[in-house]
């Protein structure tokens, strides 16, 4: 049995709580948050310890591997610690909003060999994963354009997109990293164009809603990633990867295949209403692979490296955008 | 009235060019489009002319474009010659009183395009920008008129040709000013009322790499921002090797609005390997009805007098959207539309 301490009591943790507790090889050993009474929300009737103090938790040596779901300002030295404490990690993104901090964090863990598993969960989502393995295969043979897009339902409060590091690090990042993980390439350069379309408030806030991002592989694919934070039609998320054998999608996924006829329409149900709604089931997914990683039985992906080089293309996204011109992208793995 | 006109009295069109979408076009006039009639075709090759005049039952071949406006039985002319030659033909037509269809792309400098457009003020002047009259994009860009999706935040266009039989022979910039020509329009019949304002376009020969020397590109992808605030990306490839995949996405607070579909027929097989159905391999087959409406179109507004819905104005903005693509490209750089117009 794998002992689990969560890091971080609120909606997400919640979610991995309950992977946690639901995994077979693994138990909830501690629930640490800054709210006493979260963490006790959150623990339940799991048996789980409650705590506000990490150095409860790196004391225990009962601690095998920590979730670290909490607020994304702690994440960097919660990471830290548990390097330190020599325990596997899975992170939720972002590692943190400043890129030298990711790095610094980045080069502590490349120095020991402790696991970290970054919480890009959409490359669990069953079918993203299909399409990775058939491009990885040679099924569409050389990757010539790809499609990715990320849309809705609706913004979040202003107060988050304050502190959420913008619409490319904070929505449009799942995106860089599955596209380069599929291309199996780090692109090279970016042009990126966006407006606050839905909502004043948003450009107040210094961010934007609606964009599209062209990213160019070493390989000359082109590829495009549109992100929307308002869509009337539920949450939309599509992959098309198009090369010189064909073509694959991930499609649009319905809540249901349930469709009518009626009058001159034929209706189908439409998408999720939520983005969780949607990548729900990749929580468990990448959960269990963390656990086979902690196990030593499946390989590690994403790493952090991932985490660094798809936030190192969205700070070439946000450059570009604000530049209004194309940007190289040069990829800095050590911190300057 | 004026329907029951055009159909009792088919308008009389003189075919310049009969090679490739030409000779389509000669037989939808002949057969296809009960408005028209083919009474005349020019091509420089006898050979060409003589097979459709064959095909057609039409009985008067030329060999060049003069001949067919010096023929008094034209009332209208369908320009189908290689595109360097269409700005001039479109002036010789009008000035010759002939109605006017041309083929895509109207002119491929601006300066030209204006001098097609002033000439032929007085005549009825249509573009071939066919897709606007394929029944998924004319009801998507209803819906969008209507009001369906609010106003387009998102666009999306696409052309993916299943192969060039001959990447020696297609020039630079081909992609933007004949291919993407037809998206830079699309974008604006999903986004109508609205112009662009920039562009930046990437393009690179990634199917037929070993053409890239030669200056060959055959993947395009451009990004256009809109002066109604919408952004889009055309995009397009020589070499979609499963079929011709066309396709328009419109997206805005409303919801969003596609069309297009790669299932030729709606046979659908069900079988141990999956759900399959064939797809379209060629331009005619998947726009065939477009092609012929948008002839009767243009028929009926010779005998009404009533101004094609797609003419000069329209080739003038997708040209222009097309040169700032080029520039883009070239220079790797985001481009104004004004920087080229001015």
């Amino acid at each position: 049995m794998t002992t689990i301490a969560l890091f971080g009591a609120g909606f997400i943790g919640r979610v991995h709580a309950a992977s946690i507790v639901g995994h077979p090889r693994t138990r909830l050993g501690w629930v640490c948050d800054v709210d006493q009474t979260a963490a006790e929300r959150a623990a339940g009737s799991t048996g789980a310890r409650v705590t506000t103090e990490p150095a409860d938790v790196w004391a225990d040596d009962q601690v095998d591997a920590v979730v670290i779901a909490s607020s994304t300002d702690t994440h960097a030295d919660l990471l830290s610690q548990a390097v330190r404490a020599g325990r596997a990690v899975y992170c939720e993104k972002p590692i943190d909003l400043d890129i030298d901090r990711v790095r610094a964090v980045a080069a502590e863990v490349q120095d020991s060999d402790v696991p970290v598993f970054m919480g890009f969960s959409r490359r669990y989502d069953a079918n993203h994963a299909a399409v990775h393995a058939a491009v990885t295969d040679g099924d569409v043979g050389e990757v010539e354009l790809m499609h990715l897009l990320s849309r809705g339902p609706e913004a979040p409060p202003v107060s988050y997109i304050r502190r959420s590091g913008g619409q490319f690090r904070d929505q449009t990042i799942h995106l860089f990293d599955l596209a380069s993980w599929i291309a199996g390439q780090d692109p090279v350069e970016v042009y990126a164009t966006g407006a606050a379309l839905t909502d004043p408030a948003i450009a107040d806030a210094g961010d934007i809603d609606t964009s599209i991002v062209v990213l160019t592989m070493p390989s000359g694919a082109l590829c495009q990633i549109d992100s929307c934070r308002r869509c009337a039609y539920g949450y939309d998320e599509r992959i098309e990867v198009y090369g010189s054998a064909g073509m694959i999608e991930s499609g649009r996924k319905p809540v249901r295949e349930v469709t009518r006829w009626t009058g001159d329409q034929i209706i189908s149900h439409g998408l999720h209403p939520g983005w969780f709604e949607r990548i729900e089931p990749t929580f468990a997914a990448a959960f269990d692979a963390f656990v086979g990683v902690v196990d030593g039985q499946v390989p590690l992906y994403p790493s952090l490296q991932d985490g660094l080089r798809a936030q190192m293309i969205a700070e070439a996204a946000v450059a570009s955008l604000h530049a209004h011109r194309p940007v190289e992208i040069a990829y800095y793995w050590q911190a300057s | 009235m004026t329907r029951i006109d055009a159909l009792a009295h088919p308008v009389a069109v003189g075919l310049i060019g009969a090679g490739g979408i030409g000779a389509f076009h000669g037989e939808s006039l002949a057969h296809r489009a009960p408005e028209t009639r083919l009474v005349a075709i020019a091509d420089p090759s006898q050979a060409a002319a003589a097979r459709l005049a064959e095909t057609t039952g039409c009985d008067s071949i030329y060999d060049d474009g003069a001949s067919v406006l010096a023929d008094d039985r034209v009332e209208a002319v369908l320009i189908a010659a290689p595109s360097q030659f269409h700005a001039d033909l479109v002036v010789a037509a009008s000035k010759a009183g002939k109605a006017v269809f041309c083929e895509k792309p109207m002119a491929v400098t601006l300066d030209d395009a204006h001098r097609a457009v002033g000439a032929a003020a007085d005549v009825p002047l249509q573009i071939g920008f066919n897709r606007r009259f394929d029944a998924g994009f004319r009801a998507a860009h209803d819906q969008v008129v209507g009001g369906r999706i609010g106003t387009p935040q998102l666009l999306r266009s696409l052309t993916r040709d299943p192969g060039i039989p001959d990447p020696a022979a297609v020039r630079h910039s081909t992609i933007f000013l004949e291919t993407l020509i037809h998206d830079f329009d699309a974008l604006r019949y999903l986004n109508p009322g609205a112009e662009a304002v920039d562009v930046y376009a990437v393009a690179d020969a990634l199917a037929y790499p070993d053409f890239a020397d030669q200056g060959l590109q055959d993947t395009a992808v451009v990004m256009i921002r809109f002066d109604n605030g919408a952004i889009a990306t055309a995009e397009a490839s020589f070499h979609a090797t499963y079929g011709y995949d066309i396709r328009g996405e419109a997206f805005g607070p409303g919801g969003m609005v596609t069309a297009g579909d790669q299932r030729r027929t709606t046979a659908t097989y069900f079988g141990p390997e999956g759900v399959v159905n064939d797809s379209w391999q060629r331009n005619v087959d998947l726009f065939h009805d477009a092609y012929v409406a948008q002839l009767r179109a243009f028929a009926h507004c010779v005998r009404d007098g009533s101004t094609p819905e797609v003419s000069g104005r329209d080739a003038v903005a997708a040209l222009s959207i097309a040169l700032a693509a080029v520039r883009s490209a070239g220079e790797g750089r985001p481009v104004r539309i004004d920087e080229v117009t001015r």
